[in-house]
């Protein structure tokens, strides 16, 4: 795929976040720099893939139904595309009506369980419908409630499955379900002690969000929910991969309570972390190609040069799904793909985040071992 | 009769309708309807229980046409929709 097509895709990506499409970059020749669009029926076509690798295809097409007429992708690729955005919204509210009769059950035994990640980013965007859900994870505070919530869906017939990380996934009304014991993906020990301690200091740290008309779950509070979608992004980074869609998910949260946080001391905490350098790679990153204006950032950062991030992105797609060793492979591969990813991340490893990836390799390795 | 409960969505100067046959991509239909379908589209499912008759009536107040031939270009589309399977008899 060119640059000019990947641009175009990101232009219309940030028109979707955003609700608006930037008619002067339509217009860049008028500028002296190279037009984005009309794009060609093949390039169309080429754009509609990456946003398929990219799991951001509701998002563009919010972007691509903002453009003049003259400009709207051919007959063909359209009809692909809202075919896909209808299977996308049909297939997220099976996922609502899934997790909310799940949740029903555990409530029922007076379980309580926290909605993390994918579920409670969509509720940040514009329109959360669009936006393409994977796992749901679920996170049970205490030990207890974990082993009687799958034991009730072992009752049910379900098949539960252990995870290297030690969570747990099995299928409920055909959506995949993890468990897990633990919120943040940080391995440093340091850190994992840092974060408790901060977490044991925010009074509210699980609230109620409304996902959607009929559905109010709990979630994380602004700022463990933030240091949890960072995090996150990093860790797929370092590792196999991370899409445009989970950037999406980063300016979404921050559009929503990013400068409305107490900036000080969340940089404190990202400092604390290890994970200022990262912070400032994923800020700049939001702001030159997703349009995250700088009001919306908990803090200023210094401009990295984000070549680094955009190539790891192109590569991998979506968590990495997309790279082209990694489509269908068995579980021994998948775990090469994983230990080589990591090497092959080694000097942005080291760059942006050295503590956390050491640790992550060396737990990687470990879980790796121990499931052979 | 009755429509199904598809969304009408509108990219441009297009309106289009995907139908599904089971959860898969490649297992829909897509229609493509001018402005006009698509009004009538939005109208057959605001009146839930339609007849070719009542869909007819809306359509002269609203395009200022004769009752005959809108009742006959309404008849018209709606075979078409029964042929592609997404209005139906109402059998209650």
């Amino acid at each position: 795929m060119t640059d000019r097509v990947f641009d175009a895709l990101l232009l219309l990506l940030r028109a979707g976040l955003w609700g608006q499409l930037p008619l002067q970059e339509l217009r860049a020749a008028e500028s002296g720099r190279p037009t984005l669009f009309p794009l060609t029926a093949d390039e169309w076509a080429q754009l509609y893939r990456e946003a398929c690798e990219q799991t951001v295809v509701g998002i563009v097409w919010q972007g691509v139904s903002q453009l003049p007429q003259e400009l709207m992708p051919p007959h063909a690729t359209t009809m692909r595309w809202v075919a896909h955005v209808d299977a996308i919204e049909r297939h997220n509210a099976a996922m609502d009506k899934a997790l909310a009769s799940l949740l029903s059950l555990y409530d029922s035994s007076g379980i309580e369980a926290i909605v993390l990640k994918g579920h409670t980013a969509a509720a940040l965007y514009p329109s959360p419908e669009l936006r393409q859900s994977g796992d749901i994870d679920l996170y049970f505070p205490d030990a207890d409630s974990r082993k009687l919530a799958e034991q009730l869906v072992r009752d049910k017939g379900c098949s539960i499955s252990c995870g290297a990380d030690g969570s747990t996934h099995f299928s409920w009304q055909g959506a995949t379900i993890e468990h897990h014991s633990e919120i943040f993906d940080l391995q440093r020990p340091r850190s994992a002690k840092i974060v408790e301690r901060t977490m044991q200091g925010i009074e509210n740290l699980f609230l109620s969000l409304q996902v959607n008309n009929n559905l109010v779950v709990k979630a994380l509070a602004p700022q463990p929910n933030m240091l949890l979608l960072v995090t996150h992004t990093l860790k797929h980074a370092m590792g196999r991969g991370v899409g445009l869609r989970q950037f999406c998910d980063v300016a979404m949260a921050y559009k929503a309570y990013g400068a409305a946080s107490d900036a000080a001391a969340q940089r404190e905490l990202y400092t604390a972390l290890g994970l200022e350098r990262w912070c400032a790679l994923l800020h700049s990153f939001l702001v030159q190609w997703l349009g995250v204006p700088h009001t919306a950032l908990p803090w200023e950062t210094p401009t990295h040069d984000t070549a680094p991030l955009m190539h790891i992105v192109r590569r991998g797609g979506n968590f990495g799904q997309h790279a082209t060793t990694s489509k269908n492979s068995g579980a021994v591969t998948r775990k090469i793909e994983t230990a080589f990813s990591f090497i092959r991340n080694i000097g942005f490893c080291a760059e942006y985040a050295p503590s956390e990836a050491l640790y992550t390799f060396w737990q990687l390795l470990k879980g790796q071992c121990k499931r052979q | 009769m009755r429509a199904k409960e598809l969304k009408l969505r509108k990219l441009g100067d297009s309106y289009m309708l995907v139908d599904t046959v089971a959860d898969k991509v490649d297992m829909t239909q897509v229609l493509t309807l001018n402005s006009v379908a698509a009004w009538l589209w939005d109208e057959a499912r605001r009146q839930g229980d339609f007849t070719a008759e009542t869909l007819a009536n809306e359509l002269c107040l609203k395009y200022e046409v004769e009752h005959d031939e809108a009742l006959r270009d309404v008849e018209e589309q709606l075979a078409l929709w029964k042929e592609y399977g997404i209005i139906f008899n109402d059998e209650r």
